[in-house]
């Protein structure tokens, strides 16, 4: 579904965020992207967006290459989910979830704030999915973190993307919030047939809720294995030797 | 092992030196030497001033201040007996402040978004609006009003125009300034699920200024009620106008009773403000 071919991405100041990326993830996949802060996952992420520009390499989806082009097109079967929420915090949590569906819709209208039934009561069904259906009309700034996050899921979903990008979802959640919401990214994600890359930097939730882990260190894929066969060692790699305090399996 | 027993770790962190009296070093003085530069400039420009000003103290407190008790003692009690008439001069007054103030907002808007560094489609409209905006902030209202009184003549008109355009400097400058520190994540999440431009702005940039918005135009409505006071005095209509009259007719209980009423109204319309502005956002 999604080809990353020998992708590598330098910033201004000749840091390497990451380099001879080769990745293929299928249809339906949860892909956890493993690794400690700076490993690259974040600008990996951001580079399969579209936000930034990976220098090097081809980013395939669904055997076309990406271009400017066709980033239009790729940006309508795209969600992303961001660490940050990355929310309207003045809108309540139904607009915030409706502009989910704004290349869809009518733009003099959606300039106004106005959308079409229909449209609103797929934004409901989704928050009623994500367990807010009676913080509809609350303001984003009045919700908890986890509330929040809840939000961005379902603003990322009610297009039904074909693949959603989670950029550490869970990084500025407790650790219970964090499970909580990694299983309601996991349980909609195979609900809606949804293709997830998502990054992580807690190993637990890696473990517990991929199919497959990636593990990045310094810009490079260092493992790349089904979930179930992930091993402490390879884990280790990842974090280069230091497994002191993560919880593993 | 031996180099952990030696460094002590916090939290994983070696601590460089587990000599407390090294830290004295990094000790300062919670008041430097600038602070007290700054402090003694301070108070030597304002003396300056006070001698340059020749403010003297003793006449104010034994002489003029019985001059003011003498004033405010024909002031009263106030005379409310042409009170219908004033009441209607008061309204005009509201009514071109509210007139000068939608002129502003609108005027503004255009202004802002050409002017704010983060949005201005290039850095000389960007130098251009913002001079336009530093220009009509600059030229008091006042002058610009007598300037109008003489081109379109007495009235309301050249009120409405002159607080328009003054006041236009000040919310073109404090919506650009919001915009300019708008939260750009949630505006990098619009592009990416496919919003347009415009989109992007009413989704991502008008909710998060909309609270500044809303702010800034009810104190520039509050300001301009205070102003359109002042403007009728150069003939450009309104209480104003009735204030000066009063005042060369040497008609002080008539002047209490403009003050009791300017007061009042003032103090109306900024609960008002306060509560629309509570309800709002």
């Amino acid at each position: 579904m999604l080809e990353l071919s020998d992708l590598k991405k330098t910033f201004d100041d000749g840091t390497v965020a990451f380099e001879g990326v080769n990745l293929t993830v299928n249809q339906g996949e949860f892909v956890v992207l493993l690794g400690p802060s700076g490993s690259g996952k974040t600008t990996l992420i951001r580079s399969i967006s579209g936000l930034i520009d990976a220098e090097v390499g081809d980013i395939l989806f669904e055997g076309e290459k990406l271009t400017q082009e066709t980033y239009v097109r790729f940006k309508r079967q795209l969600g992303i989910v961001f660490q940050d929420f990355n929310l309207v915090e003045n809108l309540t949590s139904l607009n915030n979830v409706l502009t989910g569906l704004l290349f869809s819709s009518n733009i003099p209208m959606s300039l106004f704030y106005l959308f079409n039934k229909k449209q609103k009561l797929k934004a409901l069904e989704m928050l009623d999915n994500v367990g807010l259906l009676e913080k509809s009309h609350s303001r984003v700034s009045n919700l908890s973190g986890g509330q929040k996050q809840r939000v961005g899921i379902a603003r990322a979903l009610v297009k039904r993307p074909t693949l959603l990008l989670a950029d550490e979802p869970v990084a500025s959640l407790d650790p219970v919030i964090s499970f909580a919401i990694m299983k309601l990214l996991r349980n909609l994600s195979k609900e809606f047939g949804i293709t997830v890359i998502c990054s992580l930097h807690q190993v637990d939730l890696a473990l517990e809720f991929s199919d497959r882990v990636v593990g990045l260190a310094n810009g490079k894929i260092l493992i790349d294995a089904k979930t179930g066969s992930v091993t402490k060692s390879k884990i280790q790699k990842v974090y280069q030797g230091n497994s002191q305090g993560l919880t593993f399996g | 092992m031996l180099e952990n027993k030696k460094q002590p770790r916090v939290d994983g962190v070696e601590m460089k030196s587990p000599n407390p009296n090294h830290l004295q070093s990094y000790l300062r003085p919670q008041w430097g030497w600038r602070t007290f530069v700054a402090a003694i400039s301070f108070i030597l420009i304002y003396i300056v001033i006070y001698i340059d000003l020749e403010i003297d103290l003793n006449e104010l407190v034994n002489n003029s201040s019985k001059y003011i008790v003498d004033v405010v003692g024909r002031m009263l009690p106030p005379d409310f007996s042409n009170f219908g008439k004033l009441a209607l001069s008061m309204l005009e007054t509201v009514e071109i402040a509210m007139m000068g103030t939608l002129l502003a907002i609108l005027l503004s808007i255009p202004m802002a978004l050409l002017s704010a560094r983060n949005i201005t489609p290039s850095y000389p409209v960007y130098l251009i609006s913002r001079t336009i905006t530093i220009f009509f902030r600059a030229l008091p209202e006042f002058i610009v009003a007598m300037v109008l009184v003489i081109a379109v003549g007495f009235g309301a008109v050249p009120g409405v125009l002159a607080l328009g355009f003054h006041t236009m400097g000040f919310l073109a400058k404090f919506y650009a300034e919001a915009i300019e520190h708008i939260d750009k994540n949630p505006l990098e999440a619009l592009e990416t699920m496919g919003a347009s431009k415009w989109q992007v702005f009413a989704f991502g940039v008008v909710p998060q200024i909309m609270p500044s918005f809303m702010g800034n135009n009810f104190y520039i409505l509050d300001r301009n009620i205070r102003m359109a006071t002042m403007l009728g005095i150069v003939g450009a209509g309104g209480i104003g106008y009735e204030l000066q009259s009063s005042f060369r007719m040497f008609e002080y209980e008539r002047v209490s009773a403009i003050i009791i009423l300017i007061f009042i109204t003032i103090f109306l319309i900024d609960r008002l403000s306060s509560y629309i502005r509570e309800k709002l956002l």
